[in-house]
């Protein structure tokens, strides 16, 4: 079977393996949890329910990506990025100020992932921290405006860089992503960190549900427990091991710790938007998906996983 | 030549403007009832930037933008020639004069109206902030009143003056949404002056 679906799709073969394994694990959750809300209605089983909805939009519209010409797929991603930060920025009462500051930061996107397909590795890790990071206040200083100065340039870095840099590990991964014994994979790659960083999300919900007693944290997610993160963390370690030769590491052991870190990070991306959202005053970023909120609502782990997938990638010389 | 002009407005609205409005402005559709132009109509809205009437016009089925007409300043949209053909061409506008050059400014509506046409019309005059809606003109009173069959719409557009403010060539998104409520009839008893604050009030109820 995968060897047809490799012909039919140009596929590679690991990458048949793990795309048909993520549909029948998605078809399992849809025959278990969609009859358990009909009979045990909850809130909890709800939101549940709504989650498996959009991972069904994002698997087919992920499947879609990988299955179009690479300048599509691009394109696609930086639509999917300008929409992401223009939730962010609108939400924001400080950009009603420095409004041609505002194009320039826009305009970061396509330089930014011009630089993730063709630049070198150095200026795609330092366009935005270093050079969006001074260019802000150089453009509001050139306006000569100073009410809101550090509000506005703050926040503003901040949603450039926690978005535009951050998505743009993506096209990184995908064009410069060459992992020795890996060749060729850089898909595969990108798959198993979405897919990985959304099960960490399930596990940890699923943990904290059936053992969960310790809130981790009070004030911005009430819902998190200790339990829920260990358990997530332990479980995804173990399911990276078991997937390890999918992996670009050199031993199991390694795609263990990587997979626990990645659970660090996937709830402390999933915290940090809470946090964001809170600090904001809004529920969702958007309504783009009805009931499911805005792109950057489901995108949360994603946003710290993928800049630590790289940089893990980067520091242990990997690439 | 009409047929060529439409086809060039279903191109733009349907096939440029609507997308770049919703996905990169960000502009939210909102509608209490889809109004239908089958009977002539006016859709009455605020005016804070040049993008709400834009965005009114993709909020249009094809077959109406045939017949809905937003009424434009004659002193402004026909400074120059670009302008007019742009103003007639491309948005199907009717001009009316602000400065009362001709004895009936609305002698050009009154035909469209009753031809069954539709009109959208922006009673504040001219660009306002996004904030606090003008004063209203009496125009679409006196229209309202004269034709009694001749529903109003009431839109309210949020938000816009800060995608483009007067003034500013620099188009940004912005967190705005254009609200368009149920068609309403006025009453014929009431004063022109009454009509206006009625309208107004319609519009402003929209806001929550």
């Amino acid at each position: 079977m995968t060897q047809s679906i490799s012909e039919l799709t140009g596929f590679t073969s690991l990458f048949s393996e793990i795309i048909i394994g993520i549909y029948a694990l998605l078809v399992m959750f849809t025959l278990i949890f969609i009859p358990w809300e009909k009979m045990k209605p909850s809130k909890g089983m709800h939101e549940i329910v709504l989650r498996v909805y959009s991972w069904w939009a994002i698997l087919i519209l992920a499947t879609v990506m990988f299955l179009l010409p690479g300048t599509i797929a691009l394109i696609l991603i930086i639509l999917l990025t300008y929409i992401s930060l223009r939730e962010f920025l609108t939400k924001l009462s400080v950009t009603n100020h420095f409004r041609s500051t505002l194009f320039f930061v826009y305009l970061a996107i396509p330089i930014q992932y011009y630089l993730a397909k063709n630049g070198t590795t150095y200026s795609f890790n330092s366009f935005i921290p270093v050079y969006m990071f001074f260019l802000i206040p150089i453009v509001n200083i050139l306006n000569g405006e100073y009410e809101k100065y550090l509000e506005f340039n703050g926040k503003v870095f901040w949603a450039t860089m926690l978005i535009v840099y951050g998505f743009s590990n993506i096209t990184f991964l995908i064009h410069q992503g060459e992992i020795r014994g890996y060749i060729g994979e850089q898909n595969l790659l990108i798959l198993l960190i979405v897919f990985l960083t959304q099960i960490n999300d399930v596990l940890q919900f699923l943990w904290g549900k059936t053992i969960g007693k310790h809130k981790l944290s009070p004030t911005i997610s009430p819902n998190k427990t200790i339990e829920g993160f260990l358990g997530g963390a332990i479980t995804l370690s173990a399911l990276s091991f078991s997937l390890s030769s999918y992996l670009p590491f050199d031993s199991s052991l390694e795609a263990a710790g990587f997979g626990f870190l990645l659970s660090v990070f996937g709830l402390l991306g999933d915290l940090n938007m809470s946090a964001v959202k809170r600090d904001l005053g809004v529920k969702d970023m958007d309504d783009l998906i009805p009931g499911h909120g805005g792109i950057l609502d489901r995108l949360d782990s994603l946003s710290f996983t993928l800049p630590f997938t790289v940089h893990y990638l980067l520091l242990r010389g990997y690439l | 030549m009409e047929n060529l002009a439409f086809i060039i407005r279903v191109i733009l609205f349907k096939g440029i403007l609507a997308p770049f409005v919703k996905i990169i402005l960000g502009v939210k559709f909102r509608y209490d009832e889809k109004p239908s132009f089958d009977k002539s109509k006016i859709i009455v809205a605020n005016h804070s930037s040049h993008v709400d009437a834009i965005a009114i016009l993709c909020s249009l089925s094809i077959r109406d933008l045939k017949r809905v007409h937003p009424v434009v300043a004659r002193d402004y949209f026909y400074r120059n020639s670009v302008t007019k053909v742009f103003a007639k061409l491309c948005l199907n506008s009717v001009a009316v004069s602000r400065d009362r050059q001709f004895e009936n400014p609305l002698h050009q509506c009154e035909k469209l109206l009753e031809k069954g046409h539709s009109l959208i019309i922006f009673p504040e005059g001219t660009r306002g902030s996004s904030d606090e809606m003008k004063e209203f003109k009496k125009g679409v009173s006196i229209l309202l009143k004269k034709y009694p069959d001749v529903e109003f719409v009431p839109a309210f557009c949020e938000g816009f003056g800060r995608i483009l403010p007067k003034g500013q060539w620099l188009i940004l998104p912005s967190n705005s949404s254009l609200k368009i409520g149920k068609s309403k009839r006025v009453d014929q008893e009431l004063e022109i002056n009454d009509i206006t604050s009625f309208i107004r009030k319609s519009i402003l109820d929209l806001k929550f």
